[in-house]
């Protein structure tokens, strides 16, 4: 009885690694977690236009998916929300190409309870409660970058103001807005497809072209991807109408190519 | 008869040994991964010692709440057989197997802005959610069931001829409860106080939903963790090998007088 359960134990750890043995026309792609509205409905395209492909994904912090690729991790593409991943696997020798498919631009949400007191951004430093991205990750960098460039604008120690109210360092940007949509915080600094959708439960602040600052997705084709012609269908299948639309739908603009 | 079957014993410690390293090899490859000057450089940093700070500060207010009144809760539940008694055993232990996630949210239904007590709480101008009183709660909410269940089984175990003559020589409950079964269950209630602190301690995911993450208000030693392991990989190791050791020294303790109290029982 014993011998019989150790060895079907044995037979099932031993038969675990066959997990990791995909078939081939099967691609594993690592994506932002901002990336999820896009990259559900391109998947499904992709894998109906290339049948039988199948796309696995996998969503993620871009902070945590390249600690696990970097560790080993077998993804045949990675879609982070920042280029600094580019030169990171770059690196470390993990880099096969990359190039930049989306961009996206950070936005202001205000909870439904608060948008009578913040009306525009200058109005911001009223709300007791704000909430950001932790310096950690891209969203909290961006948020650092547009603090400093509407200090300039705005002047009057805006973004020290705005510091003061700062009351926890989430560590994704969907952390950033569930706080937000549960009112818990009055203000966050989200991007702008983060924001789609949520209208009804929020009040989205647009800044102006000067303070805009812009997030740049790559997409990285993987060294280690045993897949790479299917992997490069892929990449170009983002900047194809059907790619297009999904990124436009989930509001994130379309990268020209150079 | 008596003598042990050498190639039976032999198969049972195979066994036992395949889950032992399964459980061992992480924790050992951390520790041997971990351990460098680098490692102790970190300890110094003016964040970590505010982590650490914070972790330790919230876990002892968290703790000193937890035995203030699981004390008493766990004496009730195990000696006074109430038809509730049960229905509270299941809800009070329930936090401990909820995932970090469910904590979180359950916490923010009770103490948040749209919460239960949110209005009441508002009108007393109290907002708990990104405060460091929220890190405590959470701490207590996870780490209260282990503390409970230990004292439970102390209490469930008291020898009940002791406390009756007590009882016939004219002590009143609350004498009995303070004179005779605090001090004969002592150890184990020290074992799961600590048991309770390594837990409180190590906490994270409800806090990080509930509590936010700010240095100084909510940044727990495993909130740094995290962070750092969204920048720099060696230093969160570095940061998990102060947690580890915290949470060792405890276990050991817990375990010993654990052990103590099985002895003299």
């Amino acid at each position: 009885m014993t011998r019989r359960s150790v060895l079907s134990l044995l037979l099932l750890l031993s038969a675990l690694p066959a997990c990791d043995q995909r078939p081939a026309g099967s691609l594993f792609v690592f994506a932002a977690s901002s990336l999820v509205q896009v990259f559900t409905p391109v998947g499904e395209a992709f894998e109906a236009a290339h049948a039988p492909t199948k796309v696995t994904f996998q969503f993620a912090g871009s902070q945590q998916l390249a600690t696990q690729i970097e560790h080993g991790a077998k993804a045949d593409l990675f879609a982070a929300a920042d280029t600094s991943y580019v030169a990171r696997l770059g690196k470390q020798g993990l880099l096969e190409e990359s190039r930049i498919f989306a961009e996206n631009h950070l936005v202001l949400v205000v909870s439904r309870a608060s948008a009578s007191t913040v009306r525009t951004l200058q109005e911001l430093p009223k709300v007791a409660r704000i909430v950001v991205g932790a310096p950690e990750v891209p969203v909290g960098g961006y948020t650092a970058r547009f603090l400093e460039q509407a200090d300039r604008q705005l002047g009057q120690g805006f973004a020290a103001k705005v510091r003061e109210k700062i009351v926890s360092h989430e560590l994704n940007v969907k952390q950033v807005l569930a706080k937000v949509l549960l009112g818990e915080a009055d203000a966050g600094f989200v991007y702008h497809s983060d924001a789609l959708g949520h209208e009804d439960k929020l009040l989205v602040i647009e800044p102006n072209e000067a303070l805009e600052v812009r997030a740049s997705y790559p997409i990285i084709l993987l060294k280690t991807s045993k897949q790479r012609e299917l992997a490069r269908k892929f990449m170009s299948f983002l900047s194809s109408p059907v790619g297009q639309r999904a990124l436009l739908t989930s509001g994130l603009k379309p990268a020209h190519d150079p | 008869m008596k003598q042990v079957k050498a190639p039976g014993s032999l198969i049972l410690s195979a066994l036992g040994w395949v889950l032992a390293m399964v459980l061992a090899l992480p924790i050992l490859s951390l520790v041997a991964q971990s351990v460098s000057l680098r490692s102790a450089a970190v300890l110094l940093e003016d964040q970590t010692q505010q982590a650490l700070g914070l972790s330790l500060l919230s876990t002892t207010l968290g703790l000193s709440f937890i035995v203030l009144f699981g004390t008493p809760l766990s004496y009730v539940l195990a000696r006074e057989k109430a038809p509730w008694s049960g229905t509270v055993q299941t809800l009070v232990q329930l936090p401990v197997v909820l995932p970090p996630a469910v904590a979180g949210v359950a916490l923010l239904s009770a103490f948040g802005q749209r919460g239960w007590l949110g209005p009441v709480l508002d009108d007393l101008h109290i907002h708990v959610v990104f405060s460091t009183a929220a890190v405590v709660l959470a701490g207590i909410f996870v780490a209260g069931p282990i503390y409970v269940q230990g004292a439970l089984n102390a209490f469930a175990a008291l020898d009940e001829e002791t406390l009756l003559v007590a009882r016939t020589m004219g002590a009143g409950p609350l004498r009995v409860f303070w004179q005779i079964a605090l001090p004969l269950s002592r150890p184990a209630l020290f074992s799961a106080a600590l048991l309770c602190t390594a837990r409180a301690l190590g906490e994270f995911g409800a806090t990080l939903m509930f509590a936010g993450n700010l240095p100084g208000v909510s940044q727990t030693l495993p909130l740094l963790i995290y962070a750092a392991m969204e920048s720099d990989f060696a230093r969160a190791r570095a940061l998990s090998l102060v947690l580890l050791l915290l949470s060792a020294v405890m276990l050991i303790l817990s375990l010993k007088l654990s052990h103590k109290w099985r002895k003299h029982r």
